[in-house]
């Protein structure tokens, strides 16, 4: 699957997006940090998200159950939380 | 009374009720425009140095506030204010000068005509560096109807606050004093200001530091809640190349801080004539909502609204309509169009000046719509007059509630409801019942914020706001206030807005969202529209009613009121 970074995610990482292969959230995000090592700041050391970030599917949901299974199509957004402005 | 309202908003909201006369015109000599500092201001807090400024708007004819930070505040602390309210009208321009508590007029005829940067440079030449000034440039002056105030570069921005002090004929406000603070606990406040800061480092305000508020477009666009081509489309084909990546990559020249602040959310970016700062607020309203892609053109666009002292959300929204209203017909203009970078630096050039169509656009959507006339009301993006920010409501229906209940209009900074549609707590595009306490949540908040005041972009760092905001009071005055008791004292501040608004002419119809937003879908993220229909608004808008206690019509029941300490 595919995760798009934006944000603070996206310097962390040093790139806007990133292949990996899980069937979870948190298989995701290991994977992610794996690959872009700066990303592991952002992670708790179970694979889940600090508060300061969220993860979305596709856009159209964000994700709080970091064990869910995801469809292998399935595109993660990693973003800062705070979308104020 | 300054418990029951601690500062800035609260304290201000209180003052309107007392000073402005039923009614009144908020342009005419008897309207009262009130700055009103932080409890906080003076101590170490970081991002305390912060002032509201108070009135009746004469963009939406309802209670209006906008805050800034700058030393302003510092200077009229020392300046023994904690509050000003200015009434009456000068019969030339002139300065209104506080010197250690001392009140006099000077001449400002040689400031008039000036931007705020320019009269700045001047008055301190004047009267002397120890003094700070607010001040209104050249769209002040003539009325236009989203003025600012401006200091330090930063702006109270919202609502035609510039327009309020312009029609007293008052240029500048400039204040200076020797007096020193005095706090209840000093060295709680050293610790608890210790402790603040090196939150204030942390991950969460990462974002504000490391990219700034810019950052926002590309994430929005993703999710197809940018607001582009006058709230037409959700998503703009040239975001990549206003990023904030891209900006910063290419146009950043430094990162600022506000007074008494260790964040450091500023970034300032080359403009073509010179630099500038942007927020994403800008930066949206004058690129994809103009569907203007060439970042020059958006960073030259905010130099033209900093220097003429305008609102840079309502005057992108107010180009953006106009250029509908030209593609449609309505307006007989061949070169305004959607992506007609030159015509809109020469549009709001025109409307700093009130010149040509420039006159029409500079008392807001509102009114130009009604000017205009056809279907323009429909497609006018305000609510109550305010137009409407960076956030489209139909993908993120839960702000789409914070706007429609706003007291100044639509509003994202008195309502931070997109955060609730940014979390796994409601379905964005489908929000139902579930949204509504999340949404007050946000707003009880903020009204505390905003009255104590604090940096919004602080809100990360806290992991019990209420408590720890009712500590720092106590560490100022001495109060044993609690979280409970700020609690009740946001539903206060709310309410008393509310009833002031009532008081001036509201009524429930003003509670909702332009036509367009309640009849057209706009394409989504996949396959799924973004749409919200009136019934689904209504319904989300009758039950925030409920939940605040307020009736089935929207009104205050006289229990509230006396539940809340109101009755004065």
């Amino acid at each position: 699957m595919m995760i798009e970074l934006f944000g603070v995610p996206r310097q962390m990482a040093g790139r806007a997006e990133a292949g990996v292969f899980a069937t979870t959230v948190r298989q995701a995000l290991f994977a992610l940090a794996e690959e872009c090592p700066g990303i592991a700041k952002a992670l708790r050391s179970d694979g889940s998200l600090l508060p300061q970030y969220l993860v979305s599917l596709n856009g159209e949901r964000f994700l709080g159950d970091f064990d869910e299974t995801l469809p292998p199509d399935s595109r993660l957004l990693l973003l800062s939380a705070d979308a104020g402005g | 009374m300054l418990r029951r309202f601690v500062g800035g908003v609260g304290l201000g909201t209180w003052l309107l009720h007392r000073e402005a006369p039923r009614a009144i015109d908020p342009l005419a000599p008897d309207a009262p425009i009130a700055f009103v500092l932080s409890p906080l201001v003076g101590t170490p807090l970081t991002t305390s140095a912060k002032f509201a400024v108070v009135a009746k708007s004469p963009l939406t004819n309802r209670l209006n506030d906008a805050l800034s930070s700058s030393h302003f505040a510092l200077a009229a602390k020392r300046a023994g204010m904690d509050a000003l309210v200015v009434v009456g009208r000068r019969d030339t321009p002139s300065v209104l000068v506080i010197d250690d508590g001392v009140v006099r007029l000077e001449s400002a005829a040689d400031l008039w005509g000036r931007s705020a940067g320019e009269a700045n440079a001047l008055l301190k030449d004047r009267l002397g560096a120890r003094f700070s000034c607010a001040i209104i440039g050249p769209a002040g002056e003539r009325l236009v109807r989203f003025a600012t105030i401006s200091h330090d570069r930063r702006h109270a921005g919202r609502g035609g606050m510039g327009a309020v002090l312009g029609s007293k004929n008052i240029k500048a406000i400039a204040v200076a004093g020797s007096q020193r603070l005095e706090v209840a606990d000093p060295q709680g406040m050293i610790e608890l200001a210790r402790d603040l800061s090196k939150r204030s480092f942390g991950p969460a305000t990462a974002k504000y530091r490391e990219l700034g508020t810019v950052a926002n477009l590309l994430t929005f666009n993703r999710f197809a809640a940018l607001p582009t081509r006058n709230f037409q489309q959700g998503a703009f084909e040239s975001a990549d190349a206003l990023s904030g990546e891209s900006l910063n990559e290419t146009r950043r020249v430094a990162r600022n801080s506000c007074a008494a602040c260790t964040i450091g959310c500023e970034h300032i970016y080359a403009a073509p004539e010179g630099e500038v700062r942007l927020e994403y607020e800008s930066l949206f309203a004058l690129g994809p909502l103009c569907g203007i892609g060439d970042r020059d053109a958006v960073l030259s666009a905010a130099r033209i609204c900093d220097e003429a002292g305008i609102d840079t959300i309502s005057a992108g929204a107010t180009v953006a309509f106009a250029m509908e209203c030209a593609e449609r017909g309505l307006i007989d203009d061949p070169n305004l169009r959607f992506g007609a970078a030159d015509r809109m630096l020469a549009l709001l050039r025109q409307i700093a000046q009130r010149e040509g169509i420039g006159a029409l656009l500079a008392d807001g959507t509102r009114r130009a719509a009604e000017v205009i006339g056809g279907d323009a009301s429909d497609f006018a993006p305000h609510v109550k007059g305010l137009e409407i920010p960076g956030y489209e409501p139909r993908a993120l229906q839960t702000m789409a509630l914070g706007f429609a209940v706003g007291s100044r209009g639509a509003d994202h900074n008195r309502s931070g409801a997109y955060e609730v549609d940014f979390s796994n707590k409601v379905d964005r595009r489908d929000v139902g019942p579930e949204s509504v306490g999340l949404a007050i949540e946000t707003e009880d908040r903020a009204a505390v914020m905003d009255s104590l005041i604090l940096c919004k972009f602080l809100r990360g760092v806290f992991t019990d706001y209420f408590a720890e905001s009712a500590e720092m009071l106590r560490l100022v005055t001495g109060w044993d206030m609690t979280a409970d008791e700020l609690r009740r004292t946001a539903r206060r501040i709310v309410t008393a807005k509310k009833l002031f608004n009532i008081r001036e002419g509201w009524t429930a119809a003003e509670d909702t969202l332009p036509r367009r937003f309640l009849s057209q879908s706009i394409p989504g993220v996949g396959d799924r529209e973004s749409s919200l229909t009136q019934e689904r608004l209504q319904s989300l808008v009758a039950a925030y009613w409920r939940e605040r206690g307020w009736t089935g019509e929207g009104l205050v029941p006289s229990k509230v009121v006396a539940e809340l300490e109101l009755t004065d």
